[in-house]
């Protein structure tokens, strides 16, 4: 599998997601310090292909990873790929750690608020256990709180300011 | 203001982050909300999330700020900087004492 990969002459280094095609195209995964925004429809893959780029680094890589959930619960999210023989539940001992961060129903909003708050407590979790790679999954569920597209745009620009401080690579899902 | 009275009724936790613009907001407008609506019976505990990331952790706090009030009644979470106080009297189940 390694030796397909493209030679990497410029630009950002990559780190290998597991996907033997994807891999061999890219040159070698997803950039390396940098966040990578992944959109689709609903029931395209976007959970499925983040897990996967989790569960490499973790087993392959010996990269620990974080998988953030504001849509499913991650107990629904972690059933799911477990019918893909990953043995999930196993990784889940320091090598994967899933936060559930879904806006409960009955939330009351009044003002102005931001993402600080996630983002101190990955930073902390990210330190536990080493995190190179973390997965937002469903960002848009949390933006879709936000009252103005200046307020969406400065927290989607506060996901990679703050990325390079603790991990390797990430991956955001929005839904198209 | 913090567990002074007798007759603490209203029990407070709110979540921020540092000196963000919101935090501070959200702070200002819950001390004067008790003070204007619930005197003498609120008990306000301020923690900041990057002082102290367990706790907001193990509240499952992501949103700063967030309240959270306690008693009387239901537990209930109002995120934002709480500027509109009419939404934030209705969610914790006080009557407007404003004419």
């Amino acid at each position: 599998m390694q030796s397909e990969h493209l030679p990497v002459l410029y630009g950002p280094q990559k780190t290998l997601t597991g996907i033997a095609g994807l891999d061999a195209i890219t040159g070698g995964g997803l950039p390396r310090g940098r966040t990578t925004l992944l959109v689709g429809g609903p029931g395209s893959g976007k959970t499925i292909f983040a897990l996967q780029f989790l569960v490499h680094g973790a087993t392959r890589c010996d990269e620990p990873g974080i998988f953030v959930a504001f849509e499913e619960s991650s107990s629904r999210i972690v059933a799911n790929a477990e019918s893909f023989g990953w043995n999930i539940q196993g990784l889940r001992d320091g090598q994967l750690l899933f936060v559930d961060a879904e806006p409960t129903p009955d939330l009351v909003q009044s003002g102005a608020f931001d993402l600080a708050g996630m983002l101190a407590v990955l930073e902390f979790q990210a330190r536990e256990i080493g995190a190179r790679r973390i997965v937002f999954d469903a960002m848009d569920m949390v933006l879709a709180l936000l009252p103005d597209a200046a307020a969406k745009r400065r927290e989607v620009y506060r996901l990679p300011v703050w990325l390079p401080r603790g991990a390797d690579a990430a991956v955001r899902e929005a839904k198209k | 203001m913090n567990g002074a009275g007798p007759s603490v009724d209203f029990k407070f936790r709110l979540y921020v982050a540092g000196d963000a613009q919101n935090s501070v907001q959200a702070i200002a407008n819950l001390r004067a909300l008790c003070r204007t609506h619930l005197p003498d019976t609120c008990e306000i505990e301020v923690i900041d999330v990057f002082k102290d990331p367990q706790r907001a952790l193990s509240e499952a706090v992501f949103m700063t700020p967030t309240l959270i009030k306690y008693s009387p009644g239901a537990v209930r979470r109002i995120v934002g900087s709480l500027s509109q106080t009419a939404t934030v009297l209705e969610a914790l189940g006080v009557e407007s004492r404003s004419a």
